[in-house]
């Protein structure tokens, strides 16, 4: 079969630095394909030349028959490529259909003919399987309806070849899967899609072939059964991945942080946190999960201090640290990296060195007599970049915080946190938005934090990363702890219901009632099932 | 911060345009020249020889001691306003309020100067300063406290603060202080120990441009070489970033809106003590809006503060020159620094672009300069196969 696209040596430069260099890609008609890739890798930049936003410096884009030069997105689309990105480009206010329509040219004339479009986009939606409804405000809907308007919108401008940038950041574990089933019916119509993500597990599910980007060049394509996620992965970093992994539970006997029936209060007056109970001993990382949005940040903010508790008790090794202040919490021995660094972990326009000593910026040996040691701080900055590998721009430790990659941001927060060796560290998304080597480096420190008899607390909604670290695992679901079990007891199955507001107890029930792990997650993707079941066990909780 | 008063703060000072580098010189310079052109539009416009006029606004200042001296004497509260200004800034507020503060410092000098102006010198004048700091200082917490405690914006609450102390003002000259012969609206005269001792003879030039070095030395050393001003910067850049730190965000937003009222209280010192020597109606109007501009105009620096208010003060004691030279109205100086200050924001807004632009040519030409370097060496290597 001829392939529709075929890109040939492409090269994209900026400045110096080459986005792309020679690369070769193709695409076959009716074909997912992958292209996988770190930040930075060049996956944006290949798509951006190929949709006419960037123009390549050197190579070739043959597509449906010819080879093509777009001066801008607007001659990609004429020719049938259509690209939806990772923040839609749809109007709020106007309706579904109005959106679908709009720019096209179809509403010239006077009159916009509305009815006899809105036949033709629910022809459309209906071929590939989606539900769409033309007269609702965009405004009203949710995110994964959104994404299917804007599917819509391009199959609706006869989209040949359709460029998804990322389309699944946004999306529930269920819209997800739903995306997926309307992605095979469109291939199955003939259509072909590019998938730009950096999740190996979607490539595997839904591609039928990749192609692995590393520094702007191709490393590998090839057929998606072929592969596994293990041979993706070393295309994709150029190493052996040695993920970071947990040696058996060495926890110590000793107590290092207690939460005795802890309830917070959310602006709105409703229980963000209910009724928590928690310890986490010296040497053992506790890993709590939940889908995002259950407690899991209140949970850290009242530790730390930074938000306050209605009810219950907080103990550091013993003494009750509920009330005090965020400054006197701190100076006890707690490491907090919080889950949004732009907000809380740095001041973006500090630089490196100055983010380093945020909490001890005046103490010794920073500060001397009221003034602070430049040489000290700066000797201090050295130290941390070369420890934890931090890549600094070209200013080196005068560089502002604004100007490194997410996963670099990330590690000045880890080195400030994790260097002191605190007592208890607090982890809530450590390695949100960071790419796989450095999430490896992070997850590293953490260990090795915990080999040092710090107690940790990790936070996160990635249940990969819990199994991967955590020594026992408790479950957050609206405010509360729907049970905690040890690691040898994982089940993702068994994880997934408790996410969805079982109690450990009837999750147990559920999960060996429906035998196989694969039903027991459709029963938890149904979502409305577990929910339900929850109520009861809540109010029985109360009595 | 409300969303308005971010948008009002970036506008001034763009996040980027609080680094250093080339464009932090080029802006205003340009901005600068660019804002005597266009004034020179209007110059013609009113039949008068642009040349001619500027000859007068800039080279009249430097025609004798004594014209120097006065541009300084103009310089030195304008700095201190300044300097006010940008303390607050760099910790995230927007004090507007420095016209108030100069004035409630000035109500304080004139009081403390009238009742012990029979004291010694160092005595009185010490308290006089340490007055103008006290009152300063309260008029800059008042609304630091609405800011921390309530959220209030400070922009706002420093507006009004701002008419509240120059109708008290009014008030006290009307009233409870006015002078003895009871016929202008003014103050007696503080005693002659109250007065600032000259720096040069024959000038009204005195000791208050020293202070003025000297607080702006301070004011640096403060915000970048001490642990209170990294906690101050902290707040001012990421509000929660630093209460993740630890750092108490009301204190350090009150205390900031407390230093930086004191050092507009100085200039009302200065301006009492120094210059009038009593106190009366609409005296040094808009020292305080002068000094945002110059903190403006500087970058927010010290040092491009004082350099900002030399810059100012020359071209108000030029325009009176220029005045009796050509017969402008001075006022057309006021337009002059409007437009600098519009197009040094200008400049601000554009900055980050240009800097990328920059950025990209040196890229380009550091490239194309390897490839010819390589290319000369394959040249040669060739050239050595064929020999």
């Amino acid at each position: 079969m001829d392939p529709i696209l075929r890109m040939t040596g492409i090269s994209k430069y900026f400045g110096t630095f080459a986005a792309n260099e020679g690369v070769d890609f193709d695409v076959l008609p009716g074909e997912i394909h992958a292209l996988l890739g770190e930040n930075g890798a060049g996956k944006s930049t290949l798509m951006n030349v190929l949709y006419g936003l960037y123009r390549p410096d050197k190579g070739e884009i043959w597509f449906d028959g010819q080879t093509r030069h777009f001066a801008s997105s607007r001659d990609a689309i004429l020719t049938g490529i259509g690209m939806i990105h990772q923040h839609f480009m749809l109007v709020p206010v106007h309706t579904v259909l109005e959106n679908i329509i709009m720019g096209m040219g179809k509403e010239k004339g006077f009159l916009v003919k509305e009815a006899q479009l809105e036949k033709e986009v629910l022809e459309i939606a209906a071929r590939y399987g989606m539900e769409i409804n033309p007269r609702a405000l965009v405004s009203e809907l949710s995110v994964g309806e959104q994404q299917r308007v804007e599917i819509v919108k391009a199959l609706f401008r006869g989209t040949k070849l359709l460029i998804m940038d990322e389309p699944t950041a946004v999306l529930t574990p269920q819209e997800t899967e739903e995306l997926f089933k309307t992605l095979r019916r469109m291939s199955d119509e003939g259509m072909s899609i590019i998938l730009i993500t950096h999740k190996l597990n979607e490539v595997m599910s839904v591609s039928n072939r990749v192609t692995v980007l590393r520094d702007g060049k191709v490393t590998n394509t090839v057929m998606t059964r072929d592969s596994s996620e293990y041979e993706l992965t070393r295309f994709m970093i150029g190493r052996e991945l040695s993920p970071a992994c947990r040696e058996g539970r060495c926890c110590g006997d000793k107590l290092v942080l207690e939460l005795d029936h802890v309830t917070c209060e959310g602006e709105m007056g409703n229980h963000t946190l209910e009724n928590v109970s928690l310890s986490v001993c010296a040497g053992e990382i506790l890993g709590i999960a939940g889908v995002d949005g259950n407690g899991q940040k209140e949970l850290a903010e009242i530790v730390v201090g930074l938000r306050a508790l209605k009810s219950g008790r907080i103990f550091l090794s013993g003494e009750e640290i509920a009330g005090k202040s965020i400054l006197e919490i701190i100076g006890k021995g707690i490491g907090y990296i919080p889950e949004d660094r732009h907000k809380r972990g740095l001041v973006l326009d500090f630089t490196i060195g100055e983010n380093l000593i945020l909490k001890d910026y005046n103490k010794k040996p920073f500060t001397k007599g009221g003034l602070f040691d430049f040489g000290k701080i700066h000797g201090h900055a050295d130290d941390m970049i070369k420890k934890y590998s931090i890549k600094t721009s070209a200013a080196g430790r005068e560089s502002e915080a604004r100007k490194l990659s997410g996963g670099n941001q990330q590690k000045i927060v880890v080195a400030r946190e994790v260097d002191k060796g605190p007592k208890l560290l607090i982890a809530v998304q450590p390695t949100r938005g960071v790419d796989i080597g450095a999430t490896e480096f992070i997850h590293k420190q953490i260990l090795k934090a915990k080999e040092n008899g710090t107690a940790v607390l990790l936070i996160s909604t990635e249940l990969s990363e819990i199994n991967q670290l955590s020594d026992r695992i408790a479950v957050v679901y609206k405010g509360q702890i729907m049970g905690e079990i040890p690691h040898e007891a994982f089940e993702e199955s068994l994880i997934g219901l408790m996410m969805a507001g079982m109690t450990y107890e009837k999750a147990m029930a559920a999960n060996r009632g429906t035998g196989q792990g694969t039903k027991a997650s459709e029963f938890l993707a149904d979502g409305h099932v577990p929910a339900q079941n929850a109520e009861p066990t809540k109010e029985q909780v109360n009595a | 911060m409300s969303a308005l008063d971010k948008r009002i703060k970036d506008a001034f000072l763009k996040p980027g345009a609080r680094r250093w580098s080339v464009y932090s010189l080029l802006v205003p310079i340009v901005s600068v020249l660019l804002a005597l052109v266009l004034g020179s539009v209007l110059l013609l416009f009113i039949g008068i020889n642009p040349l001619e006029a500027y000859w007068y606004l800039i080279f009249s200042n430097f025609s004798n001691t004594y014209n120097i001296a006065e541009v300084l004497v103009k310089a030195t509260p304008i700095a201190l306003t300044g300097l006010a200004f940008t303390f607050a800034f760099r910790t995230g507020l927007f004090n507007i309020g420095g016209e108030g503060q100069m004035f409630a410092g000035a109500m304080a000098a004139v009081f403390v100067g009238l009742k012990t102006g029979h004291l010694p010198a160092f005595v009185t004048i010490g308290l006089c300063l340490a007055a103008a700091i006290v009152a300063g200082g309260i008029w800059g917490f008042i609304p630091g406290v609405l800011k921390g405690v309530f959220g209030s914006s400070e922009i706002i609450v420093t507006i009004m603060f701002n008419y509240v102390a120059v109708y008290l003002l009014s008030f006290l000259v009307d009233k409870p202080l006015r002078e003895a012969a009871g016929f202008y609206p003014q103050t007696d005269m503080i005693g002659e120990n109250a007065f600032l001792p000259f720096l040069i003879q024959n000038t009204r030039l005195h000791i208050g441009l020293v202070v003025a070095i000297i607080l702006s030395i301070l004011v640096y050393v403060v915000l970048w070489k001490t642990p209170l001003g990294f906690r101050l910067r902290a707040v001012g850049y990421n509000p929660d970033g630093a209460e993740y730190a630890g750092i108490n965000i009301r204190r350090n937003m009150i205390l900031a809106m407390v230093i930086s009222g004191a050092l507009a209280g100085v200039a009302g010192f200065t301006e009492i003590n120094g210059i009038h020597h009593r106190m009366m109606d609409n005296f040094s109007r808009n020292v305080g809006f002068d000094g945002i501009a110059a903190s403006l105009l500087g970058g927010a620096t010290p040092g491009g503060v004082f350099v900002s208010s030399i810059l100012l003060g020359m071209l108000q004691t030029g325009a009176s020159a220029m005045q009796r030279g050509v017969g402008v109205p001075a006022n057309i100086v006021s337009i002059i620094q409007a437009l600098i200050i519009i197009l040094v924001l200008a400049g601000n807004m554009m900055r980050p672009k240009l800097e990328m632009r920059l950025k990209v040519k040196r890229q380009e030409r550091e490239e194309r300069e390897e490839r010819e370097a390589r290319k000369e060496s394959q040249g040669y290597q060739e050239g050595g196969t064929d020999a």
